[in-house]
């Protein structure tokens, strides 16, 4: 190797390793999101009165938390909705009460899904997805065009509890966040 | 395969062209190290460029996220060496950006036909150093926000088109929101797209008129500018570079304390305006635009028309006014420098106050570590700190007459204190001290007081009078040991791990024994109206009651209350109330020392 090409090498080298000086780290820096975890698996939080709850007819309810969006920390902020069905009637007692929470977000693309009551469904103005009361996905058959969700409403554990004071029975939901669009209920950060 | 696909983009886009270009120039004289100023300002720019790019992509421009989002991007090591890069590649591309000037003034590289590369790089000056100064603010840091207000002041004192200027670049009056904005919009756009369109030119010229030879015209030796020179460029490049990602790494980028309107300013340029920090000094008053304006504007004009001078001057004249220019420049430039920076060091005053600005700077940096900024934004951080609001409200309202020292000499003394010393109240060495019949007496607690001869004080005493040996005293400083951790632990101050039983025999004693319960109420014994509840007593709830109307029943009331005023005595929001509802709890959390500390670093 002569002269000339050992400098042509080195020069090549030297710019490269100049330039990695800043890659490295901006490459570490754009995609850390990636490696961010943020947020906790499941909030619990009592969300209405179980005498504020109608039976049979849905109620979308905030779940209310600290939010943490990237350098800003929210003490109280909606991170979420939650659609109730209470299934019982006011006859039954409190502590035999039943009530199913569905997570709104709609499992095609994560918009969140209206109340469609002539209907009695879920319906996402996104797509036309549509859904019963029970969440389950309505068939094409009946909806007339293809049901773009891919698996029905995601069901959020749900119980009647009282308060501390035991003065009251609330309707406490486990809210968790699945990823959207995928047939398996994968779950994702709140 | 490749051959093709070369061949390919040859013909469409003739990129093989602007390689040759660039690989065929000869350097006249050999290749030098000293050529590699040029090359090296350039790739430091685009250093400059890209990690700034890198920064935007998680940076806001607002005066409540600016600070926050800085923060958070020195959160990641990435961020932290990126933000270090960009900063100390700017210090370092304005000393090489002087040094790449004179170089090229000594050697004579205006002359015909350069002049337009002369003037294209020295009208890159103003615009180059204007692309520093409004970085810094962008932080939104105390120092950055505060330069960026003298700044706006510097021009509008421009006589007639400065204040609309000032206005303008300030987006109104006074530093804020806008201000940002626009500092942002000039930082990012505006003049990296004015100082690469100069640049344009000034390269170009550079590849049309071809490098320049020695001074004598000798370049006989003529050698390929790739890869000799180039190797040189690399080298000083990757040194360049390994020293700034060094002191990014040590150092870092500054970190500053938020921006905020309550906290002493003291603001002084960065260092490469501190020579005309120091001129300004010379001319008071409305004459000051000459040091800001017509001097640096005239030192550039000498130095545009040095193409022009240099055709009427003999080769000597020339070389002794370049060398003059050089020298005098330099020379001129650091003793102006020197001379603040060395006042500064003299300043025990302003010393203070920087210590002071760097000490809440890291205590605000703590604080956003662990409970992340607000939405009101990093202002919010100290404001919300006990252990930053405590003292400053503790002086202004407490320390006329209590004390707050942890021994002579230290922490918060008043010139004449006539109230108890409240430092570490609540905790059992302040309880068991006021019930010592020595030092309840003293100026620490009731000596200083219209108590000194009361009740309290004689009962404190009552106790040991009666003791008739001293394992009667023993057994009675044993006793108010305990009734000590009692009193402590309603204030929520005893260890965790205390023995019920013995607490429950401190309650005992304290109505039995002691017969505190006589004037005191305590629990469910004794009745208010005397003296003050012990019940919670020095626990948060009870101080701040106590502050806001020391005469209520449960306190002092009527004559027994001393001297205390009631700082809040009405509702809370009420403007008669002389403290509000955050400013109490402030003062009480940092009485009580509830404060977040960070763990201790290993």
């Amino acid at each position: 190797m002569n002269r000339r090409t050992l400098l042509k090498w080195a020069s090549a080298l030297l710019a490269l390793g100049s330039a990695l000086l800043v890659a490295v780290p901006g490459w570490s820096f754009l995609v850390a999101a990636l490696r961010r975890r943020s947020g906790k698996d499941s909030v619990v939080q009592r969300v209405l009165r179980l005498e504020d709850l109608p039976p049979g007819k849905p109620v979308a309810v905030p779940i209310v938390g600290r939010k943490q969006d990237a350098w800003t920390v929210y003490d109280q902020q909606t991170i979420g909705r939650v659609w109730l069905v209470r299934r019982t009637g006011t006859d039954v007692p409190p502590e035999k009460a039943r009530v199913d929470a569905y997570s709104a977000i709609c499992p095609h693309l994560a918009c969140l899904v209206g109340l469609d009551e002539q209907k009695r469904r879920f319906h996402c103005p996104c797509h036309e997805a549509a859904f019963d009361w029970s969440g389950r996905r309505i068939p094409a058959s009946q909806l007339g065009h293809a049901n773009p969700s891919p698996r029905d409403l995601d069901p959020l554990k749900c119980r009647v509890v009282r308060d501390s004071e035991e003065a009251a029975w609330w309707v406490e939901v486990t809210y968790q966040r699945f990823r959207a669009g995928t047939e398996r209920r994968i779950p994702e950060t709140v | 395969m490749l051959d093709k696909l070369r061949q390919g983009l040859e013909r469409r886009i003739a990129y093989r062209q602007w390689w040759d270009a660039y690989r065929h120039r000869m350097v006249p004289g050999g290749p030098a190290w000293s050529r590699a100023t040029a090359s090296c300002l350039l790739w430091t720019l685009i250093v400059l460029v890209v990690t700034g790019v890198l920064l935007m992509s998680s940076y806001s421009p607002s005066m409540t996220d600016a600070w926050a989002s800085v923060h958070y991007i020195e959160q990641s090591w990435a961020g932290s060496l990126l933000r270090g890069i960009h900063f100390f590649a700017a210090q370092f591309l304005i000393i090489l950006f002087f040094l790449h000037m004179m170089r090229v003034l000594i050697i004579g590289g205006y002359r015909a036909p350069r002049e337009l590369i002369w003037i294209s790089g020295l009208l890159l000056v103003p615009l180059v150093l204007a692309w520093a100064i409004t970085g810094n603010p962008l932080s939104g840091s105390q120092k950055g926000m505060s330069q960026i207000d003298v700044e706006g002041h510097i021009i509008a004192s421009t006589p007639l088109i400065g204040r609309p200027v000032q206005r303008i670049l300030l987006g109104g009056d006074q530093v804020g929101n806008l201000t940002l904005t626009h500092l942002y919009a000039l930082h990012v756009f505006i003049l990296p797209f004015l100082v690469g369109s100069l640049l344009f030119i000034h390269i170009s010229q550079i590849y049309r008129h071809g490098l320049l030879g020695n001074d004598n015209g000798d370049d006989t030796a003529s050698v390929p500018y790739w890869p000799y020179q180039t190797f040189r460029n690399m080298a000083v490049l990757f040194l360049v570079m390994i020293g700034v990602t060094i002191a990014a790494w040590q150092v870092g980028a500054p970190r500053e304390v938020p921006a905020n309107p309550e906290l002493p300013a003291t603001p002084r340029p960065e260092w490469y305006f501190l020579a005309l920090f120091e001129l300004r000094r010379h001319f008071s008053g409305e004459w000051e635009f000459i040091a800001t304006l017509v001097i640096p504007v005239l030192i550039l004009t000498l130095l545009l028309v040095m193409p022009l001078l240099d055709r009427w001057m003999s080769h000597r004249m020339s070389v002794f006014l370049r060398s003059g220019i050089v020298v005098v420049g330099f020379l001129t430039w650091a003793g102006l420098t020197a001379m603040p920076v060395w006042r500064d060091r003299q300043d025990a005053a302003y010393q203070k106050t920087r210590h002071e600005l760097e000490v809440l700077g890291e205590r605000a940096w703590v604080l956003a570590d662990h409970f992340g900024v607000p939405p009101q934004g990093a202002t919010e951080l100290l404001a919300r700190d006990p252990k930053t609001q405590g003292p400053v409200l503790f002086r202004l309202y407490c320390a006329s007459c209590h004390p707050h020292s942890p021994k002579p000499g230290e922490g918060i003394e008043p010139a004449e204190p006539s109230a108890p010393n409240l430092y570490g109240i609540g905790t059992p060495e302040w309880i068991a001290g006021f019930l010592d019949p020595e030092r309840i007496q003293s100026a620490h607690y009731f000596g200083n007081t219209a108590k000194a001869d009361g009740e309290m004080v004689s009962t404190v005493e009552g106790w040991f009078e009666e003791a008739e040996s001293d394992e009667d005293r023993a057994r009675i400083q044993k006793q108010l040991e305990d009734v000590a951790l009692l009193l402590a632990h309603e204030a929520g101050k005893a260890p965790p791990d205390v023995d019920p039983g013995r607490l429950e025999r401190a309650r005992e004693a304290m109505i039995d024994t002691f017969t505190c319960t006589d004037c005191h109420r305590f629990g469910d014994e004794g009745e208010l109206g005397s003296a003050p509840d012990l019940t919670g007593y020095a626990s948060r709830e009870w101080l701040i009651a106590m502050i806001r109307n020391p005469s209520a029943e449960r306190f002092y009331p009527e004559d027994a209350n001393d001297r205390m005023p009631a700082f809040a005595p009405h509702e809370f929001g009420s403007p008669d109330n002389q403290l509000t509802r955050r400013q109490l709890e402030l003062i009480v959390d940092w009485l009580r020392q509830e404060w977040y500390e960070p763990p201790p670093k290993e």
